[in-house]
C-alpha cells in the first residue's frame, strides 16, 4: 500500500463551555502509516485524548469540529454520514481506554461484550461467535478463556480487563488501534505484559497503533514516531531514536529533565514554571512562551512556524527557524539539569523514628447468613521495617501487595491484628483515647488522590486549620490563620488562596494543600501514599522537590508508598520491596537499585520502561499476576511466578539473608546450601 | 445465586416478623378498650371481665403476642367486630381489587415514565427535556383528590367515555389507574432521567459507541440495563407509597379495595379489621422491596456476589 493509512490535516476541535470556545485541538496534522506505532505525547489537558476521540467522531456533546479533515484510506471521516461512521468504529479503527475498570460494562459478561463486536462487524452468531470469542481471549493471553468468557468484569483483575479490552478491539480486525493511555492505570509488571502484547499483536496483524501517553518510558518502549502535543498543538514530531537522543523543542526537553531518577538525586528536578495557558484565550506568539526558559522577544509576538529540521524531524519553535538569524547569544544553548552530588543524608542507625516488627493485618472473610468467618485475607503478614529520623523509606510493590494497608495500620487508621509498631519508643498499637489522638499529631498521611481526600464544602483555610484545632495548636483563630498563611507559603501557594475551595485548584496545587494540611500539626513522620501517581510528570517534579526541601528544612521522616521506581531512585534513602504482605528485600536505595538480589525485585526493576534509545537490555518478564492474599502460595510466596524457583522454594518461607551492608533479601537461592 | 436468594428470603422473614409484632404492639398502645367498643357503655364489669377472658385479653402481653402469631401462622386474622365475618374472607376480594389497581397504575407509570425519562436524558437540556421536567413537576404536585374528580368530570361526565365509579363496568379501572399512576409516572420519569444521565457519562458507554454499535443497542443494552438498578430500588419504595395512596383514590372512585375497607373500618371502629389491613399493607411493602432487591441481584452480578 502506498500513502499513509490515516492522515489528519489541520484538525480543529472546539469545546463550547459558554463564553469563547476552548480550542482543545487547534490545527494539528499528522499521518500514520500502516503497521507503525505513532505516539502522541503530552501532559493532561494538552488535547491528546480529544484528538483520539475526534478520530472516531466520539466527541463529547459540547465538542464540535471547527475545521480540518481525517482521511482513512481514501475516505474523509468527517464527511460521511453517522451510519457509515458506525461501520468504521470497531471495524477499521478500534479504541482502548485508560481505565479498564470503568470501560467495561459491569452487568454484561466479558464474552457478551466481545461477542457484540463480532456480531456487529463480522456477522457471527451463536456457537461460531462464542468460539471466536474464546479464541480472541486466548490470543490476548487470558488463561482458561472458556470460563473467563462467562465471567463479569468485576471478577477480573485490572490487567485482565485491559486484555479483554484489547480482545474486544481486535474482534473487528481493525487497521488502526487507538490506545489512550492503555497502561497508565496498571502496575509496572502488568504494564510490561500489556505493552508486550500490543507489540506482538502489531507484528502478527500488521495493525497500526496510535498510542497516547504521557509516559516517556512507554514512548521509548513502543514508538516508531512521536508527536509532542502542547496546548492543542503538535510542537514537535520525530522518529524514535532522534527524539530520545535529543529532543528539539524546549518543552520536550523539559519533560525529559523533570523525570526523577538516580542521577538527579539531591538536586532539585527541573520544573516547568506556570501552567498550561487556558485554551480559550487568543494566542499571538508561541503557546509555550510564558513558561519557556529560552524565550526571546519574538516568541511573544509571532507564532512559530512548523519547521522541517531534517531527518524526518519537525518542530514548532523559533529557535530552529533558519529565517530567525538574530537569536541572541546564549539563548540557544540548552541547559540540561545539572547533576549534583547526593544530598545530606543520615545513615540509618538504631535511633530509628519508626520501628515496625512482624506487623500483621488480617481481614476476616465472612460468608452466609450468620456471617461466619470462613477465612482471612492476609493483607499484611509479618512485616518488619524501620524508618530512621529525617530520612525516607520507600515501600514499593504491585497494587494489592498490602502497601497501603501497612501505611494505614502504622497510623492506626486500621487496626493491626498482630505485631509491634514503635514510634520513638512508644508502643503505637497499645495507644487508646487521648494518647492515640496525640499520636495523630506525630504521624500524618498524604493520600494518592488529593481531591478525594479533601472535603469539597470546606475552604482551604478550614481544611488546613482543622488539624490544628483538633490538636489545640494555636490559641486563637487569628493565630491559626496566621499559621495557615505561612504553611501555604511554605508549600508554594499564595496565602490569598485560603478562602477558596478545593475544586478551584489544579491537581498539583491540591496536593500542595494536602501537604500543608499534614504539616499543620508539625508531624515528624509523614506517610505518603502514592502522592504523585495521579499527577503529570512536570507537576510530579514540583511535588517531589517540595517534599525533599521540606525534609531538609523540618527534618521529616517519610514512609513513601509507591510503585514508581524512578521516584524511589530519586527521593528515597532506603527501600523495602513488598510482595504479598511481606518484605522480600530491603536495603539502601543505591545498593538495591544497582544490585537487586531477590528475583522479584529484579523482575520489577526490569519491567520499568526505560527512557533510553538503546534497546536490548535484559528483561525478566513475570508470568501471571499477584496471587490472592487470602490463600498465599506455600513456601516462598513468589515461587509460582519466579523464573528461577527450585523445589525447596515450595516448602518453606525463606529467612532473611544478608547480601550486603544493610541489605537483606528473603530468598533460598541467596542462602548457602 | 441460590445462596443469595436464600439470604434475602431469610432477611425478608425476619423483617416480616418485626412488622407483625410492631402492628400488634401499636394496636395495644392505641387508647381505647376493644371490650368497651364491643359491649358498649352499658355493660357490667362482670360482662366485661367475661369477654376479656374469652378474648384472652387478661393474659400477659407476651402470651397474647405468641397466640396472635400462632393464629396468623394458620392464616387466621380473627373476625370483624362489625359484621362478625371472618376477616380473611372479608379481605380476600379487597386485596385482589387493590392489587389489580396497583398493577394497572404500575403499567401506566412505566408506559409513560420509561420512554419519557430515557428521551429526556438523551436530549439533556434541550426542548423535550425541559418539557418533561416541567410536566413532571406539575404532575407530582397535583393531589389525587383533585386529579380524580377532574378526570371524572372530563372523561365520564363531559365526554361520557368511561364510568364514574365502581368496579363493575368495563373500563372502570382506567380513571383510578390514571389517578394513581400519573404521579408515579412523573416520579419515575425523573428517576429514569437522572439515572440515565449518570450512566450516559460512564466510560463503558463510550466503549460501546467505539465498537460501532447502533444507538438503540447502546441505549438499551448498555445504558438502560445499568440505569435500571437504581430505578428499580426507588420504584419499589414508591410502589409501597402508592398502595398507601390508594386509600384516597379508592374512596374517590368507590373502588372496593383494601384502602376503602380500611377507611370504612376506621369509621366503624372495627379494630381487628384495621389491624389486618395495616398488616397487609405493611407486608406488601416489605415483600415488594424484598422482590426488587432480588431482582437487582438478578440484573447486577456485583450485587448478587457481594
Amino acid at each position: 500500500m502506498t500513502g499513509p493509512l490515516l492522515s489528519v490535516s489541520d484538525l480543529r476541535v472546539h469545546l463550547d463551555t459558554g463564553g469563547p470556545p476552548a480550542r482543545v485541538v487547534d490545527g494539528i496534522s499528522f499521518s500514520i502509516r500502516a503497521g507503525e506505532t505513532f505516539v502522541l505525547l503530552g501532559e493532561s489537558g494538552c488535547g491528546k485524548s480529544m484528538t483520539a476521540l475526534a478520530l472516531l467522531r466520539l466527541l463529547p456533546p459540547a465538542g464540535r469540529y471547527a475545521s480540518g479533515s481525517i482521511t482513512l484510506g481514501s475516505t474523509d471521516l468527517l464527511r460521511i454520514p453517522e451510519q457509515a461512521m458506525r461501520d468504521v468504529r470497531g471495524r477499521r479503527i478500534a479504541m482502548i481506554f485508560q481505565e479498564p475498570q470503568t470501560a467495561l460494562n459491569p452487568v454484561l459478561t466479558v464474552g457478551a461484550q466481545v461477542g457484540e463486536v463480532l456480531a456487529r462487524h463480522r456477522g457471527l452468531r451463536g456457537a461460531a461467535m462464542r468460539d471466536r470469542v474464546v479464541e480472541l481471549l486466548d490470543d490476548v493471553g487470558i488463561a482458561d478463556p472458556r470460563r473467563r468468557a462467562e465471567e463479569f468484569p468485576h471478577q477480573l483483575s485490572g490487567g485482565m480487563k485491559q486484555r479483554v479490552m484489547i480482545a474486544m478491539a481486535l474482534a473487528g480486525g481493525p487497521d488502526l488501534l487507538v490506545a489512550d493511555e492503555p497502561t497508565t492505570a496498571l502496575d509496572v509488571t502488568m504494564q510490561a505484559q500489556v505493552l508486550q502484547l500490543l507489540r506482538e499483536i502489531k507484528e502478527r496483524t500488521g495493525m497500526a497503533i496510535l498510542l497516547i501517553t504521557h509516559d516517556l518510558g512507554v514512548v521509548a518502549e513502543m514508538a516508531d514516531r512521536i508527536a509532542v502535543m502542547y496546548a492543542g498543538q503538535i510542537v514537535e514530531e520525530a522518529p524514535r531514536t532522534e527524539f530520545l537522543g535529543a529532543p528539539l523543542h524546549p518543552y520536550s526537553r523539559k519533560l525529559f529533565e523533570s523525570l526523577p531518577d538516580e542521577s538527579r538525586r539531591g538536586a532539585p528536578l527541573a520544573v516547568i514554571e506556570g501552567v498550561v495557558p487556558p485554551l480559550n484565550t487568543e494566542f499571538r506568539g508561541c503557546r509555550f512562551e510564558t513558561r519557556c526558559e529560552r524565550r526571546w522577544p519574538t516568541c511573544a509576538l509571532l507564532p512559530p512556524k512548523w519547521i522541517d529540521a531534517g531527518a524526518g524531524r519537525y518542530v514548532r519553535c523559533h529557535l530552529h527557524d533558519p529565517a530567525m538569524r538574530d537569536i541572541p547569544e546564549g539563548v540557544a544553548r540548552a541547559g540540561r539539569a545539572q547533576t549534583a552530588a547526593d544530598g545530606p543524608r543520615q545513615k540509618s542507625h538504631a535511633a530509628a523514628t519508626l520501628i515496625v516488627r512482624d506487623l500483621q493485618v488480617h481481614f476476616p472473610i465472612q460468608r452466609g447468613i450468620l456471617r461466619r468467618t470462613v477465612g482471612h485475607v492476609y493483607a499484611v503478614d509479618g512485616l518488619t521495617l524501620a524508618v530512621p529520623p529525617a530520612s525516607t523509606l520507600a515501600l514499593v510493590g504491585e497494587s494489592g501487595c498490602g502497601k497501603t494497608t501497612t501505611g494505614k495500620a502504622i497510623a492506626r487508621l486500621l487496626e493491626a491484628t498482630g505485631g509491634e509498631v514503635r514510634f520513638d519508643g512508644i508502643d503505637v498499637l497499645a495507644l487508646r483515647g487521648a494518647a492515640l489522638r496525640r499520636l495523630r499529631r506525630e504521624i500524618q498521611f498524604i493520600f494518592q488522590d488529593p481531591y478525594a481526600s479533601m472535603n469539597p464544602r470546606m475552604n482551604v483555610a478550614d481544611i488546613v486549620a482543622e488539624g490544628m484545632v483538633a490538636q489545640g495548636i494555636g490559641r486563637t483563630a487569628a493565630e491559626r490563620l496566621q499559621r495557615v498563611d505561612s504553611l501555604l507559603h511554605q508549600v508554594g501557594l499564595d496565602p490569598g488562596a485560603k478562602s477558596r475551595y478545593p475544586h478551584e485548584f489544579s491537581g498539583g496545587q491540591r496536593q500542595r494543600i494536602c501537604i500543608a494540611r499534614a504539616l499543620a500539626v508539625q508531624p515528624r513522620l509523614v506517610i505518603c501514599d502514592e502522592p504523585t501517581s495521579a499527577l503529570d510528570v512536570s507537576v510530579q517534579a514540583q511535588i517531589l522537590n517540595l517534599l525533599r526541601t521540606l525534609q531538609e528544612e523540618l527534618g521529616l521522616s517519610y514512609l513513601f508508598i509507591t510503585h514508581n521506581l524512578a521516584v524511589v531512585r530519586y527521593l528515597a534513602h532506603e527501600v523495602a520491596v513488598m510482595y504479598l504482605g511481606r518484605i522480600v528485600e530491603r536495603g539502601p536505595v543505591e545498593e538495591v537499585m544497582a544490585r537487586p538480589r531477590h528475583p522479584y525485585t529484579r523482575a520489577l526493576l526490569s519491567a520499568v520502561p526505560q527512557v533510553d534509545p538503546e534497546t536490548g537490555r535484559e528483561r525478566i518478564r513475570l508470568r501471571g499476576e499477584l496471587p490472592s492474599p487470602s490463600s498465599p502460595p506455600s513456601g516462598c510466596h513468589f515461587h509460582p511466578r519466579c523464573p528461577v524457583a527450585e523445589p525447596r522454594c515450595r516448602e518453606r518461607y525463606p529467612a532473611a539473608v544478608s547480601v550486603g551492608p544493610d541489605h537483606t533479601a528473603h530468598c533460598h537461592l541467596l542462602a548457602p546450601p | 445465586m441460590i445462596g443469595f436468594l436464600l439470604t434475602r428470603l431469610f432477611s425478608l422473614a425476619a423483617v416480616a416478623l418485626g412488622v407483625v409484632s410492631l402492628v400488634f404492639l401499636l394496636l395495644h398502645l392505641v387508647p381505647g378498650d376493644p371490650v368497651e367498643v364491643m359491649l358498649g357503655e352499658s355493660a357490667t364489669p362482670a360482662d366485661r371481665g367475661e369477654l376479656r377472658r374469652s378474648l384472652g385479653l387478661d393474659q400477659p402481653i407476651a402470651v397474647q403476642w405468641a397466640r396472635y402469631l400462632g393464629k396468623l401462622s394458620h392464616g387466621q386474622l380473627g373476625e370483624s367486630l362489625h359484621s362478625r365475618e371472618p376477616i380473611v374472607e372479608l379481605v380476600t376480594g379487597r386485596v385482589r381489587a387493590t392489587a389489580q389497581l396497583g398493577a394497572a397504575a404500575l403499567v401506566v407509570s412505566i408506559a409513560i415514565g420509561l420512554p419519557l425519562g430515557v428521551g429526556a436524558a438523551l436530549r439533556d437540556g434541550r426542548r423535550l427535556d425541559r418539557a418533561a421536567l416541567a410536566l413532571t413537576a406539575l404532575a407530582m404536585s397535583i393531589p389525587s383528590f383533585w386529579l380524580g374528580p377532574m378526570l371524572i368530570l372530563l372523561f365520564s361526565i363531559t365526554l361520557g367515555w368511561l364510568p364514574v365509579s365502581g368496579r363493575a363496568e368495563a373500563g372502570a379501572i382506567v380513571l383510578p389507574a390514571l389517578t394513581l399512576g400519573i404521579p408515579l409516572a412523573a416520579a419515575l420519569t425523573r428517576m429514569v432521567r437522572a439515572s440515565m444521565l449518570q450512566v450516559l457519562s460512564e466510560d463503558y458507554l463510550r466503549t460501546a459507541r467505539a465498537k460501532g454499535l447502533p444507538p438503540a443497542r447502546v441505549t438499551v443494552q448498555h445504558a438502560l440495563r445499568n440505569a435500571a438498578l437504581p430505578i428499580m430500588t426507588v420504584l419499589g419504595l414508591q410502589l409501597g407509597g402508592v398502595l398507601a395512596g390508594a386509600i384516597i383514590t379508592e374512596t374517590i372512585f368507590q373502588w372496593p379495595g383494601l384502602g376503602q375497607l380500611t377507611i370504612e373500618s376506621i369509621q366503624r371502629r372495627d379494630y381487628p379489621v384495621v389491624q389486618a389491613c395495616v398488616l397487609i399493607i405493611s407486608l406488601t411493602y416489605v415483600v415488594v422491596n424484598a422482590a426488587t432487591d432480588m431482582l437487582c441481584g438478578l440484573l447486577d452480578p456485583r450485587v448478587r456476589m457481594a
